[in-house]
């Protein structure tokens, strides 16, 4: 089985979809995901936003991906970077989200075979 | 051996996946279980899926308007 990294670097769709599509795909099939977001892509774990997002034409429910990663045992990183850039507290982020820095992500995927940035 | 039934009519790629991983630990080794869905990809995914995790895609059968009804062996 695979071990796959993906960072998101934003907030908007185009940045939020892939990594939980892909990342439930890899999931689904037996990988280790882990998925790191950044300052840029912190503000899509606040609680409330992918519900923000349900509802899209020929999208699936983000809500549902997300969760699914989570219940499957994959990894849902916020950069701590984020929190003062940002303006967060990690009681701000959805059930799931745990708050490392850099190098503790960069150490986590140090094995990944397969990495992806959205 | 048990069938089980699971129904992702509706659900877009890669929920219906999601949902077949979602019961992995509910099924038994020769557990048969039956997936309907309508997704574009559905077939596509699930024969991905059979194929990476080892299962036995049994049967297939296109009900017309998009819908599928998968059969997968554990």
């Amino acid at each position: 089985m695979a071990k796959v990294a993906i960072v998101c670097n934003g907030a908007e769709p185009s940045n939020i979809f892939p990594p939980l599509i892909l990342g439930t795909s890899a999931i689904a099939c037996g990988d280790e995901v882990i998925l790191f977001y950044t300052p840029g892509g912190a503000p899509a774990l606040v609680k409330g936003k992918l519900e923000e997002m349900r509802g899209k034409k020929g999208l699936p429910d983000p809500v549902e991906l997300y969760q699914g990663i989570v219940k499957l045992g994959g990894k849902i990183y916020v950069c701590e970077l984020a929190l003062e850039a940002k303006g967060l507290k990690k009681e701000d982020f959805r059930e799931g989200v745990e708050i490392i820095g850099a190098t503790t992500f960069m150490n986590k995927i140090k094995d990944a075979t397969i990495t992806f940035s959205f | 051996m048990a069938t089980k039934f699971l129904d992702t009519l509706g659900l877009r790629c890669p929920q219906p996946v999601l949902k077949i991983a979602e019961m992995v630990p509910q099924m038994q080794p020769g557990d048969i279980l039956e997936v309907v869905g309508d997704c574009p990809s559905f077939e596509r995914d699930v024969r991905s899926w059979c194929e990476r995790m080892g299962k036995v895609l049994l049967s297939v059968k296109d009900e017309g308007g998009g819908k599928k009804r998968i059969q997968i062996q554990f």
